[in-house]
């Protein structure tokens, strides 16, 4: 994804007149007039004068794929991103390309879901303009059975994101919630269509609140969601955050495909908030005890009154929020 | 030898009848042996055989019945068996439907990752074995399909 010349010329917020824009970019200057025309339209606040020509005032709030290209150098995930102002919802949209052919590392990034898609039919809250729902394509050369461990490496990005951006400190609860205090930054929602033995390809939506405020929830999540803004205090860089989860994600999926879960589990561990916490576990095989941890095949460890048993799935809630002995 | 290479090379035998393979390379030696029935291997699964006369059976292999004529749609992966998209919405299908390629048939969760299952070929759903919200192992059968056209 290519800057526009005209903008990253503008780039320093210095003034700078059309006449020079032309002569430096080589083109003419009512090329250079359309590129401020193409650019205001798309958010960025430009100040002309006569005799002083233009200033970048302000970038751009929306989430354009040229802004995310900024703050990511994609290594394995150099795929096109796909930007909407409104969408039903990205990974409904990232399916639909990932079935026309889009290659790996298309990503699709939305301003807005009227849809938002979690989990069996739940909705993610998305209002516009505040927060990330993107949905990156993968082809891995892996077996179906394989692919869930994906689940486990996004939220590793996005911990790794979420650290890096703001210093914060976030916990994944198994699989994939990433929490900030205790209440839910980020949903990850994977999807994947295969053949018996053979990927076609796999979804990965992954929704993270960056600068809603309590009041941009509905009441009922209140209590149980946050966001990156509302845990430092100041609004987030949207692009800045999308190209460092992009990024994160690209390096740990390469780790993932070199060296297999076993070489994302120390990562994930490093993050996990469950270990030495007591934990039930339904919509799976039911069972209660203390989590000990994970497994190189990314199942949850939990000790029960049986002996040491493997969670796959199922929904884990916690049973107490103090450390078992 | 990975874990998940093991697998493999287990479903290969049972795929093709194998009794025995030995197998090594520059850092790993590994032996599988499986026990067969007979002198023949079990078929593939979705295969339809013959059994053979006084055979043993195991209720796993009751569980694998399929009906002749009939083809199986199985699990890809262990997880949870979803037969809708929503605890409050319908079903992907039911017995009696006529599915075409492509069609999503049903969930299977593992680590919050949804699987479709999806129609390879045309057919009338005869049957959907597990129940919605059940626990599947990889190889379960999920359908049995009739044919069509």
């Amino acid at each position: 994804m290519t800057r526009d010349p005209v903008l990253s010329a503008l780039a320093g917020g210095d003034w700078r007149s059309g006449e020079a824009l032309a002569a430096d970019l080589g083109v003419t200057r009512a090329a250079v007039w359309k590129s401020i025309e193409r650019l205001r339209r798309d958010g960025y606040e430009i100040e002309a004068e006569a005799g002083r020509g233009y200033r970048l005032v302000r970038a751009t709030e929306r989430l354009l794929p040229a802004e995310i290209a900024r703050h990511f150098r994609p290594r394995r995930l150099a795929g096109a991103i796909v930007h909407r102002d409104e969408v039903d919802s990205t990974n409904r949209l990232a399916i639909e390309l990932a079935r026309e052919g889009a290659p790996e590392g298309t990503a699709v990034v939305a301003e807005r879901q009227t849809a938002g898609r979690g989990r069996l039919g739940r909705t993610w809250e998305s209002p516009a303009r505040l927060n990330l729902y993107l949905s990156v394509i993968l082809r891995p050369e892996l077996s179906p059975v394989e692919v869930p461990r994906l689940t486990l490496a996004a939220a590793v990005a996005v911990a790794d994101a979420i650290a890096a951006t703001t210093g914060l400190r976030p916990e994944i609860k198994w699989p994939n919630d990433v929490l900030l205090g205790g209440r839910k930054a980020c949903g990850i929602l994977t999807e994947l269509e295969a053949e018996a033995e053979r990927v076609r390809f796999v979804v990965v939506g992954i929704g993270v609140n960056l600068n809603a405020l309590p009041d941009d929830f509905p009441p009922e999540l209140r209590a149980k969601a946050t966001s990156l803004a509302m845990e430092i205090g100041r609004p987030v860089d949207r692009a800045a955050f999308a190209g460092a989860l992009l990024g994160a994600l690209d390096e740990v999926y390469g780790e993932m495909l070199r060296g297999g879960f076993a070489a994302v589990r120390e990562r994930y561990e490093a993050w996990h908030g469950l270990p030495g916490r007591v934990v039930s576990v339904e919509g799976g095989p039911r069972l209660e005890g203390v989590v000990r941890g994970i497994d190189d095949e990314g199942a949850l460890l939990v000790e029960t009154a049986d002996g040491v048993r493997r969670v796959l799935s199922g929904e884990v809630t916690l049973r107490s929020t103090y450390p078992a002995s | 030898m990975e874990h998940e290479e093991i697998r493999r090379l287990a479903r290969l035998m049972e795929e093709l009848g194998l009794a025995e393979l030995e197998l090594e390379d520059e850092t790993s030696r590994v032996k599988l042996v499986r026990a067969v029935a007979g002198a023949a291997g079990r078929p593939a699964p979705g295969a339809i055989a013959p059994r053979e006369a006084g055979g043993g059976s195991d209720p796993a292999d009751a569980e694998d019945e399929i009906p002749p004529g009939l083809g199986a749609i199985r699990s890809p992966m262990v997880g949870t068996f979803w037969r809708a998209p929503s605890p409050d919405a319908p079903p992907f299908v039911s017995p009696g439907d006529v599915v075409e390629p492509g069609a999503v048939l049903g969930l299977v969760e593992a680590m919050k990752t949804m699987n479709e299952v999806v129609a390879e070929t045309s057919g009338r759903i005869v049957s959907v074995r597990p129940e919605n919200g059940a626990p599947v192992e990889y190889g379960t059968v999920l359908f049995l399909v009739e044919p069509v056209g």
